[in-house]
């Protein structure tokens, strides 16, 4: 190599070291005010509820009715507990629709058997192309769940199957393997009453079932983990749901609901054509599409909004394993990158308001470039070391304060939980929070960058599958 | 150098000692609200149980017991001994209000809820609702028009507590005046008083505001009392649709078989909600002679009513087999699918084939 060429590389290092230094300074500023929004929505938020007469919602005529959609592919180890815990959710009106998708488990013959399943004829309109029902059967025990067998066709075909049943005009779509809390639709549903016309989707909380205390289908005690892997996960979670999603929704800008526990107007995501078949997460690209359709069909100054709350809590069971949790981590990225890549149009776009110039240019500049920004700066700053560029004490500092600003975001977040619902009642609990939001740092978030790596590869080279966790039961 | 080392170096040390601060933040928080929360459990409690000990206590001991508890009623104490009321009889009730009243609590909440920030605003309305004073349902009902609205709804809900005969009058003149919660709220009382309100809702049903029309109906419905059936009758022809469709839907839940040839008609009502309440209706009146009309909805334009039209006639039981029949005879798939379904909830046996769709 040339004197030459070693100028010129040390040109383009010095540059790339400048756009990766504004990156990550503008990713942990944009993450410190999402953290900041989250804290003033959250006092809100529980100010509200405490001055909220659920008593009321719960026994009122007035409460809009909810169907709620369980898809099911071979989910026979949970699938009984799931229906029976959200049959007997505090809410006066609602039905349950579950969705066989062509199980080749015991999850339909457990349905029948545990609930009296009755084969029924049923009328009902196909708003949204779908695939072929084989069967559709009625409770004779519970008069509101009907169970729908069909052939498999995917978690989207499947979903909008649900819509198409459902009689109510609210749909809450919920995955089987997840604990409800027993006034989480009253909770979810509050924004809908509130203001009927403007929101059109609420998204609830997600909490991680491992190692909690599980009694009758219901989480009544909530404990951090005892592996790793799985603990580390209460902490990201915290992150990205008590705070990062909070300070979005505060801005209308969120553009992911979890399809954990997701509650929607049926006539919007009807007239929005409905979950799409091919994609990866079903629930980002609905609700991207949504913001879009409602932009750009909507009159000017036409009010709406995606609203995240945090006190409608779900428990769900996250991966234990390595190769479970980057096989889940993969899909996710895959779907983000899809989602926001099928939507670039609405990047900087004056039409699509404030998506357009806060929540597009956030996953699309940090959610989705992140792992490569990301990347390149663990590779280019040793790099410049070894060159002779950087010296070893500037490296290791900056290493420092990246993780260190990092493990700021994840105090907070644990902050957050603690003076808000302070669902770890123990000091160990608390301890060990406080541990993992500080360790998480260092070796797990560059774990999970390298799945996420590995995702925009797949993604680049074509990989379009919708890959399913395996089950592994880590409850108590 | 890209930046100056010791702006790094500084900017690690703020970095570090903002997670420590965080770190001792959420610490603090945790000892802090733990005694809080053991504070505020131990008012509560005692609170209870000193209004409790009221309702036994009688002669000089209860004399006693109005002074601890006038000693103990502080702004601090006053929303647990508040909330506490509803547990006293009338008297021992009547005694600890005018605690309130002799502390000076009543008109500093009855400030409080003009002029404090919202939160106290909320509290202050909870409080003047348990105490059920006709001085704080003016105030209440003055805050049913606050600028925030979690206040008002809170307002709603203390009013909506109150049990004196004055405050129905003022609630029923701000009917379907507010939005949906708080609008619901009142209309939540009003079924809670039952029978007793049906006056003032049937005189409500002329109001020139069709959202107190259609919120009376609503609520004359669900209250279930055949003295109003006259004046949803008459709703059945007013100029607005959504008071059509309440009052309708009100005559399936409250109506006679009088009621059945006026609501005939709004099967041909050029809105679809209320040609679909008109037929659920008719079902739930189990009105035979509307079959023929009935049969005819399940080839409506709107899908809503077909399928209400089918669900009546389900309700109509066997007399509707022969009109069932002929629609699976007609062209209309979705009517013979629907009349099949009809057929097969009724337990008529129906050959394969007949009226199947592909």
């Amino acid at each position: 190599m040339t004197y030459l060429d070693l100028m010129a590389l040390e040109q383009a290092l010095f540059i790339a070291s400048i756009v990766i230094l504004v990156y990550f300074s503008a990713l942990q500023l944009m993450l410190l005010v999402l953290t900041l929004l989250s804290f003033l929505d959250m006092r809100k938020r529980l100010r509200q509820n405490y001055y909220t007469d659920f008593e009321c919602v719960a026994r009122s005529h007035f409460t809009i009715p909810v169907s709620i959609i369980i898809p099911a592919h071979n989910e026979a180890g949970v699938i009984v507990p799931c229906v029976d815990s959200v049959l007997s959710l505090d809410y006066p009106e609602f039905e349950v629709i579950v969705l066989n998708d062509g199980s080749t488990d015991e999850t339909l013959s457990l349905l029948k058997k545990s609930f009296q399943l009755v084969e029924r004829r049923f009328v009902y309109r196909k708003s949204i192309p779908t695939g072929e029902i084989t069967s559709i059967y009625k409770s004779a025990s519970r008069p509101n769940l009907t169970v729908v067998d069909k052939p498999h066709s995917g978690k989207s075909d499947t979903l909008n199957i649900g819509i198409n049943l459902a009689r109510y005009h609210l749909f809450c779509s919920i995955d089987a393997d997840s604990l409800f809390q027993s006034n989480a639709l009253l909770r979810i549903v509050r924004p809908i009453l509130e203001h009927p016309d403007e929101v059109v989707a609420v998204g609830g909380q997600v909490r991680v079932a491992n190692g909690c205390v599980v009694e009758d289908n219901r989480v009544v005690e909530p404990r951090v983990p005892r592996r790793l892997l799985p603990a580390f996960q209460v902490i990201e979670y915290l992150r990205a749901f008590v705070a990062s999603r909070l300070g979005l929704s505060r801005i209308n800008n969120l553009l992911i609901l979890s399809g954990v526990f997701a509650l929607f107007r049926k006539d919007m995501v009807i007239q929005a054509g409905g979950y799409r078949a091919n994609t990866v997460t079903e629930d980002m690209e609905l609700v991207v599409r949504l913001h879009r359709f409602i932009r750009e069909t909507s009159e000017k100054g036409q009010r709406y909004r995606v609203v995240f709350l945090p006190d409608p809590i779900c428990w769900t069971e996250v991966p234990v394993t390595l190769r479970n949790l980057a096989r889940q981590r993969n899909r996710w990225h895959r779907g983000l990158i899809q989602s926001v890549s099928r939507n670039l149009k609405m990047l900087f776009n004056p039409r699509y308001g404030s998506v357009g110039f806060v929540g597009m240019p956030y996953y699309f500049f940090f959610e989705m470039l992140g792992p490569i920004v990301e990347f390149l700066g663990y590779l280019l700053i040793p790099l410049g070391y070894f060159l002779g560029i950087l010296s070893l004490l500037y490296f290791v500092t900056f290493l420092l304060l990246a993780i260190v600003a990092g493990t700021l975001l994840s105090t907070l977040a644990v902050l957050l939980e603690e003076a808000s619902f302070g669902l770890y009642k123990g000091w160990g609990d608390f301890a060990r929070m406080m541990a993992l939001a500080l360790f998480e740092n260092f070796g797990y978030r560059q774990l999970t960058l390298l799945f996420r790596l590995k995702a925009t590869v797949d993604f680049l080279f074509g990989r379009k599958d919708w890959a399913k966790t395996k089950r592994e039961d880590d409850t108590r | 150098m890209i930046i100056p080392f010791y702006i790094l170096i500084w900017a690690f040390i703020v970095l570090v000692l903002f997670v420590l601060a965080t770190v001792l933040a959420a610490g603090i928080n945790r000892v802090v609200s733990s005694s809080r929360q053991a504070t505020d459990n131990a008012n509560r409690a005692r609170a209870r149980d000193l209004l409790l000990s009221l309702s036994r206590e009688s002669g000089e001991g209860r004399v006693k017991l109005l002074g601890r508890i006038r000693d103990f009623l502080s702004q601090e104490t006053a929303e647990h001994v508040a909330l506490a009321l509803h547990r006293l009889d009338a008297p021992a009730r009547r005694d600890v209000v005018e605690l309130f009243e002799t502390n000076g609590l009543v008109s500093h909440f009855i400030r409080l809820l003009k002029v404090g920030s919202k939160w106290n605003r909320a509290k202050a309305a909870r409080i003047l609702g348990e105490l059920d004073l006709p001085v704080a349902s003016a105030a209440l009902y003055k805050s049913l028009d606050d600028r925030d609205p979690d206040v008002r709804n809170v307002a709603a809900r203390s009013l909506s507590r109150l049990r004196h005969p004055m405050a129905q009058s003022v609630l029923i003149s701000v009917l379907g005046k507010h939005e949906e919660p708080v609008s619901s709220r009142i209309a939540a009382m009003f079924i809670e008083a039952g029978a007793a309100s049906v006056p003032l809702l049937v005189k409500n049903m002329r109001n020139d505001n069709w959202r107190a029309r259609f919120w009376s109906a609503e609520i004359l419905g669900q209250v279930g009392d055949q003295r109003s059936e006259r004046v949803l009758v008459a709703a059945l022809k007013d100029t607005s649709a959504d008071v059509r469709s309440a009052a309708a839907k009100a005559l399936g839940k409250t109506g006679t078989g009088a009621s059945v040839e006026h609501l005939v008609p709004l099967l041909k009502d050029e809105e679809w909600f209320v040609r679909s309440h008109a037929a659920w209706a008719l079902g739930k009146l189990r009105a035979v002679d509307a079959m023929g009309e009935l049969a005819q909805g399940l080839r409506d334009k709107s899908w809503w009513m077909r399928k209400t039209s089918l669900e009546a006639l389900a309700e109509l039981g066997d007399s509707a087999i022969p009109a069932l029949m002929r629609v699976l005879e007609g062209d209309d798939k979705f009517a013979r699918e629907s009349a099949l379904e009809a057929l097969q909830k009724l337990g008529v046996e129906v050959r394969s084939g007949e009226g199947m769709v592909g």
